[in-house]
């Protein structure tokens, strides 16, 4: 088995949110004990509804947000609270690609800037040898070394991301997080990117952190899964598993939710009532109870934790 | 057969340098749930919007006709005045959008909102109005509505607003909802309330429904019908049922396949290579699928395909499928 290179240990991030003028600061839980490992070259997907802190969790191993709690390694290293000066050889093997290609990429820049800036930045190359790695990486990524000269504006979605992807590994990072990297693109076009993030795992030999509220798409990019609500991991297994035999509540109702591509397949079982709760205001014991069919007691009184129930198999449930 | 409810023909809308729907003529039938799929610049969404004539200018309807049958009579609604239009669009015909903040006025509370309509269109007094209003709101599913009525658009989350705007959209028992995405900037748990919701409301009264969506997954739960579109025009036609099973169009056969379903894990998508086209003025000569097509015969780049029902009930614009479609017959 590979080495393992991201793990955190009850990661935890607040944010504190005032209620008007003269109301008490309120905490707000984004992520909270969150304990997760991802071994080289493979892919973790993290699914979630909105607000349930799965982008707020990248951000946080990536030490844009500094942590509250807990441990981050990586590649072995105890980076919780390392300072910028050791953090910025670290960030050259950690990067990201976002949502909207267009506002990750800045539009007064040619391509050819966007790409090697993070060159010039570690002091890579000289000014013709960076060129000739972003034209490389242009070709690679399905556009054309006479891209260079263009901007942002004059491309596609899809081509946009395309050029977020390849400025991506221009520093030949170890691990990409992804944050609903297809999410904004046409279906035509979103399965050219997701093919071309997985050739490019195999080449460049990448981890990916997916982060993804299409649990479809995420299926199809991950080995495991880690199902988040509310701040809370609630559970984590293999990918077939998460998808065809589920045993959190809550991840068998975004299951069920998901609209099928099939006509024969109609009418969803509705398996939670309610909205998602803020994180302000959530609920003592499971984050779910509120919501959950099946909720009893003891959920109210103690808060779950996650255990395994089999191999590679864990869920957060008093019920499992 | 059921009635036509609404026929759109031969529209076409342009704005000053793309011309967004190039030809569109269907009809739907009433208590039909029609859906309409495409990419982004297919020009779905500006169909809806030419039907409702919320074209603003530069934008114009440049051809074309809507009849809207009303009880019998049959109307164009694009040659109505706006007075006469502002009848049928506020009893008989209402549309939702994809973000309910943009279309609830935020200084209003959503109870006046809904009450609004119902005093307008219908004639209700202020307590009927009120009392109805009510009812509407606890029946889209939200709770406490005595008190909820009296809240603003900005104390309700996006599902809920969604709701309101539902409530709003069906006060006055429309005979056609157009829905343009109104699920997209929803979390799926509570897209599928919804979905559920605008299918209760069809069974409830008759309503027929438009639905566009870029989300193969929600016309196959909701629709009875099907068309997609690709660069302004319509490709294929055909009922919900064949375009998933049987889809005759290459572009609908490609993104029917490309879309990534649970329980099954392929190594690789199939794909279409390249990106919609961007809009312009002038026209192809040829399909405007034809660059990005797997099947291209030499007849596409030379001469547009017309919409021809290839099947019973199944209509697809492509040169090979028609051939195709012969060749079976003979």
């Amino acid at each position: 088995m590979s080495e393992i290179i991201l793990q955190t240990i009850d990661l935890t991030k607040r944010f504190s949110v005032r209620n008007g003028i003269f109301d008490k600061t309120a905490e707000n839980i984004a992520v909270d004990r969150v304990s997760l490992s991802l071994r080289e070259g493979e892919t973790l997907g993290l699914v979630g509804e909105s607000g349930c802190g799965k982008s707020t969790l990248a951000l946080t191993i990536m030490r844009l947000y500094a942590p509250d709690g807990g441990k981050i390694y990586f590649g072995g290293k105890d980076i919780t609270s390392a300072d910028e000066r050791a953090l910025k050889p670290i960030r050259k093997q950690m990067q990201m690609i976002f949502q909207d290609p267009f506002a990750a990429l800045d539009a007064r820049l040619s391509i050819e800037q966007i790409i090697c800036e993070p060159l010039e930045i570690h002091n890579i190359g000289t000014k013709s040898e960076r060129r000739k790695i972003a034209a490389e990486l242009l070709n690679r990524v399905g556009l054309s070394p006479d891209d260079l000269h263009r901007f942002p504006s004059e491309f596609s979605g899809g081509q946009q991301q395309r050029v977020g992807i390849a400025r991506a590994l221009a520093l030949r990072p170890k691990l990409i997080i992804c944050d609903e990297a297809v999410s904004a693109l046409d279906v035509s076009v979103q399965a050219q990117i997701l093919n071309l993030l997985r050739d490019l795992q195999d080449e460049f030999g990448l981890s990916y952190l997916f982060i993804s509220h299409n649990i479809a798409v995420t299926a199809f990019m991950s080995r495991r899964i880690g199902v988040m609500y509310l701040g809370k991991l609630v559970e984590i297994g293999e990918s077939r598993q998460i998808t065809t035999a589920p045993r959190h509540p809550y991840t068998q109702t975004l299951l069920a939710a998901i609209p099928e591509p099939d006509p024969s397949k109609r009418e969803p079982e509705i398996k939670a009532k309610g909205e998602i709760e803020e994180t302000a205001h959530r609920p003592t014991g499971c984050v779910f109870r509120l919501r959950c069919l099946l909720a009893q007691e003891i959920c109210a009184a103690e808060e779950p934790k996650l255990r395994e129930i089999a191999q590679n198999q864990e869920v957060a449930c008093h019920l499992v | 057969m059921r009635k036509n409810l609404l026929e759109v023909k031969n529209l076409q809308t342009q704005f000053s340098s793309t011309k967004a729907v190039r030809g569109v003529s269907f009809s739907i039938a009433e208590g039909e749930v029609l859906g309409i799929v495409g990419e982004s610049g297919s020009g779905k969404s500006v169909t809806a919007l030419s039907i409702m004539r919320l074209i603003e200018p530069p934008g114009e309807i440049s051809q074309g006709s809507v009849i809207f049958n009303n009880d019998g009579d049959e109307t164009d609604l694009l040659k109505l005045s706006p007075k006469q239009l502002e009848k049928i669009l506020g009893t008989r015909i209402s549309m939702i959008f994809q973000d309910p903040l943009t279309s609830l006025n935020p200084v209003l509370s959503v109870g006046y909102q809904i009450m609004e309509t119902l005093r307008v269109h219908r004639g209700f007094s202020n307590k009927d109005a009120r009392e109805k209003a009510i009812r509407l709101l606890q029946r889209v599913g939200i709770t406490n509505a005595q008190q909820r009525v009296n809240d603003y658009p900005h104390e309700f989350s996006g599902g809920m607003r969604q709701r309101v705007m539902i409530a709003m959209a069906v006060a006055c028992e429309p005979k056609l909802l157009i829905a343009d995405e109104p699920t997209t900037a929803l979390d799926v748990t509570i897209q599928a309330q919804i979905l559920n919701l605008l299918r209760e409301f069809r069974q409830e009264f008759g309503m027929s429904v438009i639905i566009i969506t870029h989300d193969l997954g929600v016309v196959a739960q909701l629709a009875d019908r099907v068309i997609v579109m690709y660069a302004g025009r319509i490709v294929e036609s055909a009922t919900v049922e064949a375009i998933f099973r049987a889809p005759q169009h290459p572009y609908t056969q490609a993104l029917v396949a490309s879309i990534p379903r649970l329980g099954e894990q392929p190594e690789r998508l199939p794909v279409i290579e390249g990106a919609p086209p961007r809009l312009r003025r002038e026209d192809f000569a040829g399909c405007s699928f034809y660059p990005r097509c797997p099947v291209h015969i030499s007849i596409c780049a030379e001469k547009r395909p017309e919409l021809t029902e290839i099947r019973a009930g199944q209509l697809a614009a492509c040169w090979a499928a028609q051939e195709e479609g012969a060749a079976a017959d003979v």
